[in-house]
Order: C-alpha cells, then structure tokens, then sequence
C-alpha cells in the first residue's frame, strides 16, 4: 500500500513538472497578451484565448512570438494566403455618395418571387 | 479527394479499435463539429470538436444525446408500407428494392399523365447541398411544390433582411466585438442558431475585456437568455414591433441615431417625393407621430422611462444590435414582417449594417457548379403551376406558406394533390389544428415519409422509407454564424445501425430510376459523390483532417466600399442595388403599387388576440406563450430519454409537460405548484402540472414546446404504446397565414385554465 502511494506521489510530481515545464503551442497566456498589448482573442478563435489560433495567432507564432502581433493582412501574408480578394475593395470608399433614385414602379418581373428567394445558400 | 475504401465507418468496424471520427451536428441549425469515439465499429461517446470554428471544443445538451438518437429503440429499421388504413399500424417490411420501385412508379405514372405538378415535398431542415438537390429533384421532376417549414420560423427574419438589407439570408451578429445586445423575443443562449457560438462571444462580450457590454432580453418570459443577461424586459406577447419603433421616436426625437450613415446610405428616412412627383411619408414622420412614448408603452406594457432609457443605451453605447429571433413561433402574432422590418431598422438606425460588432452578412464558399440541364414540356408545364400552399398567389411575398398547405389540400385548391412526400416535416405534430391537417392528410391519395422513428405524419403514410441518422450518412452544412465562407463536413461514423439509407441516395435513385430530365439534373451514383464533387474547390485535405473548412476571416465592408454592395443591396430582384438600407422598402413598393406605400414602412399591427374588442377575452382571460428550450428534440427525432430527464430543469418536472403561471394569476385561481390543470382555448385543451413563477407577463402562460409527441414513445417507459409524454402545445393553437406573406400565425392564442 505504502509502495503504492509513493509510486503515485512521483507519477503526480512528475506530471505536475511536465505540465509546468512543457510549453503548450495553443494555450492563451496573460503575459502574451500583456507582451504584445493586445486581447486574448487577437490570436485565439475563441474570445477568451485558448484552443485553436486564428491567423493573427499563427502567423505571430510563426515570426518567433515578436512585441507586435502582425495585423491581419500582414499575417495572412506571412501564412502564404492568397487572398481571393483585394482588402482595399472592403476598405477604400467612394468620395462622393451615391445618390438614391427617385422612386418608380419597375416594370414587372417575370422571375417567381418564390424561385428567386429559393437560390439561398445557406442550411 | 476522398478515395473508395477510406469511409471512416468502415475504417472503424475493419480495424476493430478504437477512432475517434470528426462528423457535425445535425440536431439544431447550428451544424457544430463532433467528435465521436467509435470502439469495434460501435459509437460510444461524443464530445466537441475542438478544430469547429463554431463550438471549439464544446458541446451541448442536445448534442450528447445524439447516440441515444443512433440506438434508440424507436427507429424505423426497414421499409415499411402500410398495409390496413392510414393510421392503423399495419405496417409489412418491404425490401428497398420494391420500395423504391413503388414511389418511382408513382412518380413515372404521374409526370406521364401530366400531373408531376401534383407532387408535394414538405420538409424541415436541409443542410448544406441537400437544400439544392431537392430544388433541382422537384423541379427536374416537374413540381413546384417543395414546401419549406421555414414559414412558422426564421422565413420571417430572412424576408426582412432580404426587404430591408437586400439579403437573401439570416443575418449574423458580431456579439464579439457588440457593446449592447437587445433580443427581441427567440431564446439566444439557449435555442438560437449558432447557439455555443454566441454563448462564447457574450461571455466574452460580458467578462472578458477591458470594456463590458450588456446584453437585454425582451421577453414575455424570463428565459436562460433572460436570466444571464444583464437585465430582462417584460413584454405584452406580441408587440416587439411597437417597442422597437418606439425606441426608434426616442433615438430620432433626441437626435442619437446615425445622422451620417442615415443620410448616406439609406432610403425612405426622411419623406421624399417619387418619380411622378408624388410625396411619401418617411420612416421618421411615421415613428414621430404614431409611435410616441405613452402610446408605445400603453401597447407594450412597458414604461416610459424604461423605453427612453433602453433607447438612449442602445443608441450611445455603440456598436449596438438588435436581435431577431429565427425559432419557430416567436414573431408570429399576426404581424411577424413588420416588426422584424422595425427591429432590424434600429440596426441601421445606429449604423450597425456590417460594421464590427454589429450585423454582419454570411459569406459562403464558391463550390463547383452545378451540372446543367433542360427541362422537357412535361416538367416545364408542371413547375410552372400555381403552388399548392399559395406562396406565389394566395400569398404574393411567400416564399413558402407550410402551415397553409392542409387548407388548400381540403379546398382542393388549386389542384387536388395525388402525392406527398415527408422529408424531416411532421405537419400532424406542427400545426393539428382541430383535426384539419389529419383530415388533409386523409384526402391525399398516396403519403410517402423519410422518417427514422414513426412520427405522427408518418403514422399516417402509405410507405415509408426510413432515413438514416446524421452519424450514419455523408453531408456538410455551410458554417453559418461566423460571417466567414466555410463547410463543416458530416461523414458516417458507424455503418448503419439499421436497414436505412440516406434520404440524399434515396433521392438519386429515384432520379435515375425514373429517367430524363431528372436523371440528368442529378447524374451522381451516390450523395457522396455529389458531395465530394461540390466540395472539390475547397482544401480537401483540411476538410477531412479538421472535419470542417473556412477561411477564418470576415472582413467588415465599410460604407461606400466596392464590398458595400456585397452586404446591402446584392440580392435585391426589383429595388435599386444603389447600397442603401431600405427604410421604405423599394422591394415591396414594386410589388404592392404606389396605392399602397404606406405598407412599405415598418409599423405595428396589433394582434387580433391583444384586440381589446375580443370577446374572448372574458372567456379565455389568459395568452398562451411558447419558447424554444435546449432540450426540445428535433419534431422528427423521437423521444430522447436523457433529454425528458432534463426538460423542466427549470421547473423541475420530468417526462412531462408544466405550465408556467403568473404569481397573481395563481392567487386569483388558487393554483400552486404541482397541481393538475386544464389548459383550454377553442382550438382544443392540454393537461400539464402548475409551476408558478414570477418571470412571467402577468396573463401570460407557457407551455413548454416539443413535448406531446404520439407514437413513439415506448422508450423509458414501461407502459404501453400511445401513452404520450406530455402534451403538444401546437394542439391549441389556431395556425392561420399573413395575407402578404404566407408567414404563419400562431398566437398568442387565448387560452383559459381550470383545475383538473
């Protein structure tokens, strides 16, 4: 029995040590977020850090955990993403606002108002 | 791509070890990844998927339970075709062969003789590809008539997003990075859509930064949601429309809306005048004159005070979001489209149209083209039929109208109906009403049903064709709830427990067994093939390592962006895609006229039932609430045990239905707790145990939803068969149907409640 509670004791001892020592690639910590003045969810899928990273997080670790984490353009660069798209096209706006025209009956559709709202992606 | 021979399932029982296989959720619309852990082909525990960008590791109530779902003693286990009359219970097992064989020349038979269009698909949830196989199987086929249940629920909040938004789909909210979060009615930490996804981001919106954000739920019932929230507001059922406007007249009067963002990109704020010079009223005039404060609170029940100062935080505490729900029942008094047009016009109001923190737009991946194909003369005769439920004619704005369909069928209206097919939809147990929808059901002349357990629409069919379960069967859903493109894939994780089969390959067969055009329309040998052929532009090797694959970033569209017109405008069929939120809705301006432009500004309508000229109001004193609950199963997915074990965890009743009553409406009637009542309106009455509460609307009752099922509930029971567990709420209910837009309406109904 005596055997059997020290052989536990170590078995406990050391996974406490592997657990300190061992450095957890997905683990949110606070000194990260302190070291680079940002939140948990900067790097985390999830909001309050932990679990997967998104691809701030990992193109972060990728540049070796440097004082700034690498905003999200520069990070999907760093990652190799092609992005399909221009994020100017989401960012650069027009000076001038389009006006509204004024309002007029259409001429009248042939399409099924019932088909139309049919094309849906989505569940 | 996947190979032959590498289905999980199969790897599983071969290897006869332990696996753990990544699949999704099919048992509410969020779609979350699974885990499953499957020892000598035998699923044995499900867990998260921590690599779902949805739940992250977590999962639900509901979600557990899924193998109770996979074993359970209620399933369907072959064919089975009807051999007395409809509802006797005399059922023969029928191999697959003969089966198919039945309803494929059923079908031959009907397209012959020029009657495809007399064919009838209702159906319920449908996820990822399987939405637009059907489409193109039913209209290949040559009917109009596929059904969507969607009319008694989020069908509301899409049609406003589409009239308003110019959106063709469910909106998402940034709760994240949201300062203030407003529902108006559903249940969002407890039955909403990407449900473990908004539980995360309003922990994290509430406890974890610097800056804490609050979230209020409107409700006639403290719900989960109203109890973590930040502060529950009470409500008279049914006016959400009126406090949303009247939050507006304080957010307008007090100058606290979006001034810029009004201006800029918007239309209909402010009366304008038409093309032929002829002057409108604007959303602003409307909300100034009809929707002050005392009238407003005198509709609602709500003060004053309490309607200026939700305003005043709504408006100075940005980004802001105002909620809609997309369950069932929740906006469907009588005027579900104009009071979601006036919840999602406060988001405008505030500039919250995609911008961070506020309602952002659902993006999906570009997936490989479908295949194209031609109708032949039969099948274009036929699709182009008048629909059986009216949406397109009774009902103009319909993109379905599920709860009118058992009208017309009595009518016999516009045409007789000769065949019906049940795809995840148990009208019997949705909408009874008095025995209409039975007596409908009775007038069809051939019922065929894909249920995996004899629900109450399948006790009365002629064949049925029983569906495997989501962890038997190949699928994906498209990611919804994080704004970002992406599939979460859904593959077997045990070979079929019983002789079913996926109703996907069950389609595809039928297709090829009947020939051109459908055979073209749908040319895979199996619903995998046309999974791994649609999916085949995305990272095959991520999708089957992960379970699921995104593109893990939403970029906000600023206004007046190129993307601007990707997130307001993009589906618009008749109204200007000139990026502005449509206050006055151009879209039903081209469909309604100019005679009737006021219907194109978002208004409250009082509910027939709240009408203080009702004389039932005497007579049935109190108004029956519903609200969806975590452990409310599936309508098609039998009796959970463990989740009856849990149903009334807050009201502590188990494998039975409560009614949740009011404190003073108790001590008028001399009610306590655990006494029996009858629960009567003039559509029928129910029996459940008395819970008095004081989060309640003082006449407002609840009756827990999904309970009251009929035939399948032998399962953790030791008594015989037909012994119902609890009681079906639905039964009181009178469903009727918008005028404009098919939505259903359903309550509040009146109800009265006697001692047993």
């Amino acid at each position: 029995m005596k055997k059997i509670l020290i052989l536990s004791g170590i078995l406990i001892l050391c996974m406490s040590l592997w657990l300190m020592l061992s450095p957890s690639t997905t683990q949110a910590l606070p000194e990260y977020a302190s070291q680079t003045g940002e939140p948990c969810s900067s790097c985390h899928i999830s909001p309050s850090g932990g679990g997967s990273r998104g691809p701030r997080g990992q193109a972060w670790v990728a540049s070796d955990k440097p004082g700034e984490v690498p905003d999200l353009i520069a990070s999907l660069e760093l990652l190799g993403v092609e992005l399909s798209v221009d994020p100017a096209y989401f960012t650069e706006t027009d000076t001038d606002v389009q006006e509204a025209e004024a309002l007029d009956l259409p001429p009248a559709h042939s399409q099924k108002l019932y088909r139309w709202l049919s094309e849906y992606d989505g569940n | 791509m996947l190979r032959p021979g590498t289905d999980p399932a199969e790897q599983a029982v071969a290897s006869s070890e332990e696996q753990v296989i990544t699949t999704t959720c099919a048992l509410c619309p969020s779609g979350c990844g699974l885990d499953v852990r499957v020892v000598d082909g035998k699923a044995v525990k499900v867990e998260g998927s921590a690599l779902h960008p949805l739940n992250q590791g977590v999962c639900c109530l509901k979600g557990q339970t899924s193998l109770e779902m996979l074993y359970s003693p209620e399933r369907i286990e072959h064919p089975r075709i009807q051999m007395g009359e409809r509802g006797s219970g005399d059922w023969k097992e029928i191999p697959w062969d003969e089966a198919l064989g039945i309803v494929a020349d059923k079908l031959t038979e009907l397209r012959k003789t020029g009657k495809s269009h007399t064919v009838a698909l209702m159906h319920g949830d449908l996820r990822g590809q399987m939405r637009q196989m059907v489409q193109r199987f039913m209209h290949a086929y040559g009917s109009p008539n596929m059904i969507s249940r969607e009319s008694l629920g989020e069908g509301t909040t899409r049609l406003a997003m589409w009239l308003s938004q110019g959106i063709n789909g469910l909106p998402v909210y940034d709760i994240t990075n949201a300062n203030y979060v407003m529902t108006f009615g559903g249940n969002l930490l407890e039955s909403s859509r990407n449900l473990i996804g908004y539980l995360g981001a309003t922990a994290f919106m509430r406890r974890g930064r610097p800056q804490r954000g609050k979230l209020v739920a409107v409700h006639p019932r403290l719900s989960v949601t109203g109890v973590k929230a930040d502060e529950w507001i009470p409500i008279r059922p049914g006016t959400y429309g009126a406090l949303a406007l009247g939050m507006a007249n304080v957010m307008i009067n007090s100058g606290l809306y979006d001034e810029s963002f009004v201006r800029d990109f918007t239309f209909g704020f402010d009366d304008f005048e038409d093309a032929d010079g002829k002057t409108h009223q604007g959303f602003k005039a409307l909300v100034l004159e009809s929707y002050t404060l005392e009238r407003v609170s005198n509709i609602t029940g709500i003060p004053t005070d309490v309607i200026a100062r939700l305003a005043g935080e709504f408006a100075t505490n940005r980004p802001a979001i105002a909620v809609l729900p997309t369950e069932a029942g929740e906006l469907s008094s009588g005027n579900a489209l104009y009071t979601a047009l006036a919840v999602h016009a406060l988001n405008a109001l505030v500039g919250s149209i995609d911008a961070k923190g506020g309602v952002i737009v659902q993006r999906f991946p570009d997936l490989a083209d479908w295949s194209a194909y031609s109708l032949d003369s039969s099948a274009r005769a036929g699709e182009s039929k008048e629909r059986i439920d009216g949406a397109g004619t009774q009902f103009p704005l319909a993109i379905s109208a599920y709860q009118n369909v058992p009208e017309r069928i009595l009518a016999g209206k516009p045409y007789p109906l000769e065949m019906l097919m049940l795809l995840n939809a148990n009208p019997l147990y949705d909408m009874p009403n008095n025995g209409r929808c039975l007596k409908a059901l009775m007038k069809v002349p051939y019922i065929v049903s894909f249920a995996s357990t004899l629900d109450e629409s399948a006790a009365y069919a002629d064949l049925i064709l029983p569906a495997s379960t989501f962890l038997e069967i190949w699928g994906d859903d498209y990611l919804e709830g994080t704004g970002y493109p992406g599939i979460s894939l859904r593959r077997p994780v045990v070979e079929p427990v019983h002789d079913t089969r996926d109703p996907g390959d069950l389609l595809l067969e039928l297709a090829h067994r009947i020939g051109d055009p459908l055979a073209k329309a749908l040319p895979w040998e199996s619903y995998k093939d046309l999974i791994t052929d649609r999916l085949s532009t995305l990272d095959w090797e991520k999708l089957e390592t992960n379970g699921n694959w995104s593109e893990m970033v939403y970029f906000n569209a600023t206004p007046g962006s190129q993307a601007w017109k990707d997130v307001l405008g993009r589906d618009r069929l008749n109204a200007p895609k000139d990026g502005r939120f449509d206050f006055f809705s151009r879209e039903l301006f081209a469909l309604l006229g100019s005679d009737a432009a006021e219907s194109c500004l978002p208004h409250f309508e009082i509910p027939s039932a709240l009408a203080d000229s009702t004389a039932d109001a005497l007579d049935y004193p109190f108004l029956l609430i519903t609200q969806p609950l975590i452990t409310q199963s599936q309508q098609w997915q039998g009796i959970i045990p463990t989740l009856q074990e849990c149903y009334g965890l807050q009201g502590y009743v188990k494998w039975d239905s409560w009614v949740e009553v009011g404190q003073k409406a108790a001590e008028a009637l001399e009610l306590q707790n655990g006494d029996r009542v009858w629960i009567e309106s003039k559509q029928g009455r129910a029996q459940a145990v008395v819970r008095v509460r004081a989060g309640l609307w003082p006449n407002a009752v609840f009756l827990p939803p999904g309970q009251g099922h009929h035939t399948f509930v032998r399962w953790g029971r030791s008594t015989e068969e037909n012994l119902v567990v609890g009681e079906n709420p639905n039964k009181l209910i009178e469903f009727s149907s918008e005028p404009l837009t098919g939505l259903a309406v359903s309550g509040p109904t009146r109800v009265r409640i006697s001692r047993v």
